[in-house]
């Protein structure tokens, strides 16, 4: 019950953004409301960037799942869900955002980072200096979080060991299709590289670099 | 002409003093302790020759560029505005900016509503100082080395961006060039067993192909990874000390990112490190096949994907000859007339709620249940070049007596144990490294998962010869057998029956 007297709000608080962003009138002392588990975060835009305060739990998987739209992955229990791939979230964001009657997106990586601001993770120290060994970066050992609990927006979860995944394409070399060839950009404590197939990313071997615990993610509400 | 000078000849005299400003001010931050500062700024910015935007704008001559002027950068609308009033960077103002760009961006445009993209703020203001000092030594650099326009991307550091081409141009001078025409198994390219003295640069192409392949005879289809279309891939003959020089196309139509690890190669994870290819790309490398021997090569993305890969069918085998051709335990000269390369392939099909293997049409789709099977370390199926029965009935291996073949044997994930039921191995060279004796007068020999072996064998009686994994259930309840029909002359000095019929006493 909670969770749809959530969404209603939601709902209508879009409806207000988007009455606003049409016009294009925004009455001083009038900020549009930002959905209760949501956090707007200024990232230079024209409007605020709404992410999710926490990652998508596993209560909220087991109703999609409970619904049909969703794979039936493990979603025991409480907190964050985990284990799913990049296809399992794009099943979730189409239910969701037709429960909702709002278009919910993942972040893509620009996004991620900028809203991390002061937790985003700074990137891997190379092993090796020379250029030529430059193949060697996915081993490089990633710092553990140095920073846990929420950041300064008041997003939280953005540094635990539950990686989450972005819309965001990793360039590999020159050229190539212009879609995203099967591979995401997962963040956590480093930038990972990942099959969108991927479900347990904690596997990771030669070749691949620096295992993650979890695998999850958090929404963005879409906005035109 | 330097960046710094064009800028002064093109901005406003306010502007001209900030800009002068900063040479000045450079004594006030340390360089060097500022680059390590950066580090954590590189997060989202590159600077540098070849630097381009990332989720920050290209730093390189920050100091003294106008504000708001990283081409092809999305700005927010503070920048904007300074970049229209003429606003130029120098050092002062990024060590304020640094502190808050937000807070700044709206003091300096005296807009309350100005906007700003960066989010992160240094709250030391030695280490903004230091890190300004930094980004000053790149305001020095070419206009050359500015670079050109720039799309906004995400992401930072392509997964390969930095690599350098291998320069071995220098030590094969003079070499000659050879264009390997690959066969599919299990036939052998054509080569010669003795090479000249003098090595060669052996070109090899090799694509990836992700396409359905029916693997069993009750139909169950897989969509198999494949180097040219192959289960397993096509071998490669070089010799010792020749060099190889490999292109890897991953066509657009495919859906996976590939690569090869070649056990031949020295370095990079085998060639893996260099090679990954998302589709529509193409990589390409060198190596000198610097041992002989016959070694596996497979595809190994990352993490799971790689026994994913491997167990779809993407190994193969590169022979590595030794110049002078193989030797026997003496220092014999040993040849051959016939090349049987089998790889012995593992399987790990999904079953439906009937137990009944599930096809797919798709690469990928049986992703989940497949390496769930794989957990299990028990294939489904265990084959011999890519499906049951691929080297049985009309497609048997063939062979007269007299003649000498050699068995190349690899299984790039499991153990096994081929035995050639009615024959020997003459010579085996169990690890495959022909620069060891081989082993004389084996029934069965030993291929470690991960390597190929080699056999040779001279048939001695006509038949019909079964060549199999010696696990008898992985051969004939799952597969893992071959046939060799062989010509010639019965020999009753080998062999003889001398009596079938009721028991006499």
């Amino acid at each position: 019950m909670a969770r749809s007297r959530n969404r209603l709000i939601i709902a209508a608080a879009l409806c207000l953004a988007g009455a606003a962003a049409v016009s294009g009138f925004s009455p001083p002392g009038a900020e549009p409301e930002t959905p209760a588990e949501f956090i707007a975060v200024d990232i230079g835009d024209d409007t605020p960037l709404l992410i999710q305060r926490r990652q998508v739990t596993r209560e909220d998987w087991r109703a999609c799942a409970q619904a049909g739209a969703c794979a039936a992955l493990p979603a025991d229990g409480a907190g964050p869900m985990t284990g799913v791939s990049y296809h399992d979230i794009l099943a979730y964001l189409a239910w969701r955002s037709a429960e909702d009657g709002v278009s919910y997106r993942l972040p893509d990586f620009g996004e991620w980072m900028l809203a991390a601001a002061d937790q985003a993770p700074p990137p891997v120290e190379p092993l090796f200096d020379d250029p030529a060994l430059a193949w060697t970066d996915s081993f490089a050992p990633a710092k553990p979080a140095d920073a846990s609990g929420e950041n300064r927006f008041g997003i939280e979860e953005m540094r635990d060991d539950i990686w989450e995944w972005t819309a965001s394409c990793h360039e590999s070399g020159s050229g190539g299709a212009d879609d995203c060839r099967g591979a995401r950009i997962a963040m956590g404590d480093h930038k990972a590289w990942l099959s969108e197939l991927t479900r347990d990313a904690s596997k990771t071997g030669c070749g691949g670099g620096r295992p993650l615990a979890h695998l999850g993610f958090r929404l963005v509400i879409a906005q035109s | 002409m330097t960046t710094t000078t064009k800028i002064l000849t093109t901005i406003s005299a306010a502007a001209m003093m900030s800009a002068a400003a900063f040479s000045v001010s450079a004594q006030q931050g340390d360089a060097a302790r500022g680059e390590q500062v950066f580090r954590k700024c590189k997060a989202c910015h590159k600077i540098g020759e070849g630097a381009k935007n990332a989720v920050g704008p290209n730093l390189t001559g920050v100091v003294g560029r106008p504000m708001g002027s990283s081409p092809g950068f999305r700005y927010g609308s503070g920048l904007k505005a300074a970049n229209e009033a003429g606003g130029v960077w120098d050092q002062e103002m990024i060590v304020q900016w640094l502190a808050g760009p937000k807070d700044y961006i709206q003091g300096y445009t005296g807009d309350a509503k100005a906007k700003a993209r960066m989010t992160f703020r240094l709250k030391d203001e030695e280490d903004r100082r230091d890190v300004a000092a930094f980004l000053a030594t790149f305001s020095e650099m070419s206009e050359e080395a500015m670079p050109d326009e720039e799309e906004l991307t995400h992401g930072f550091t392509p997964f390969n961006e930095n690599i350098v081409p291998v320069q071995t141009e220098a030590d094969m001078a003079g070499l000659k060039r050879v264009k390997q025409e690959l066969v599919m198994p299990p036939a052998a390219p054509a080569h010669d067993q003795v090479a000249s003295a003098e090595p060669r640069i052996v070109e090899i192409e090799l694509e990836v192909q992700e396409r359905k392949l029916v693997i069993d005879q009750v139909g169950t289809q897989i969509v198999a990874l494949t180097f040219n279309g192959s289960v397993p891939g096509p071998m490669i003959v070089v010799h010792e000390g020749d060099y190889v020089d490999l292109t890897l196309t991953n066509p657009a139509t495919n859906t996976m990112i590939h690569n090869i690890d070649l056990h031949a190669a020295t370095g990079a994870l085998g060639g893996a490190g260099l090679t990954t290819v998302a589709p529509g790309e193409q990589a390409r490398f060198v190596f000198k096949a610097d041992r002989a021997g016959a070694f596996t090569y497979h595809c190994a993305p990352e993490g799971t994907m790689t026994p994913y890969h491997v167990t779809h069918g993407m190994n193969g085998v590169i022979m590595v000859l030794p110049r002078e051709g193989l030797k026997g335990p003496e220092g014999e000269a040993l040849s051959y007339d016939k090349l049987f390369y089998i790889a012995e392939q593992d399987y790990y099909v999904p079953t439906d709620e009937n137990g009944a293997f599930i096809s797919y049409d798709v690469a990928g789709a049986d992703f989940g249940g497949w390496v769930e099977q794989m957990r299990t370390l028990t294939p489904s199926h265990i084959v011999f070049n890519g499906a049951a029965g691929s080297l049985t009935g009309d497609n048997a291996l063939t062979a007269k007596v007299g003649e000498t073949a050699l068995f190349i044997h690899s299984q790039a994930n499991r153990d096994t144990r081929p035995h050639l039921i009615g024959g020997h191995g003459d010579f085996v060279w169990e690890e495959g490294a022909f620069s060891n004796p081989p082993m004389k007068d084996l029934e069965t020999w030993f291929v470690r998962g991960g390597s190929a072996g080699a056999a040779l064998y001279t048939f001695r009686q006509p038949g019909v010869y079964v060549y199999l994994n010696h696990n008898l259930i992985e051969a004939v309840e799952f597969g893992a057998a071959a046939h060799v029909v062989v010509e010639g002359e019965w020999d009753n000095s080998l062999m003889q029956r001398t009596y079938h019929g009721p028991i006499q006493k």
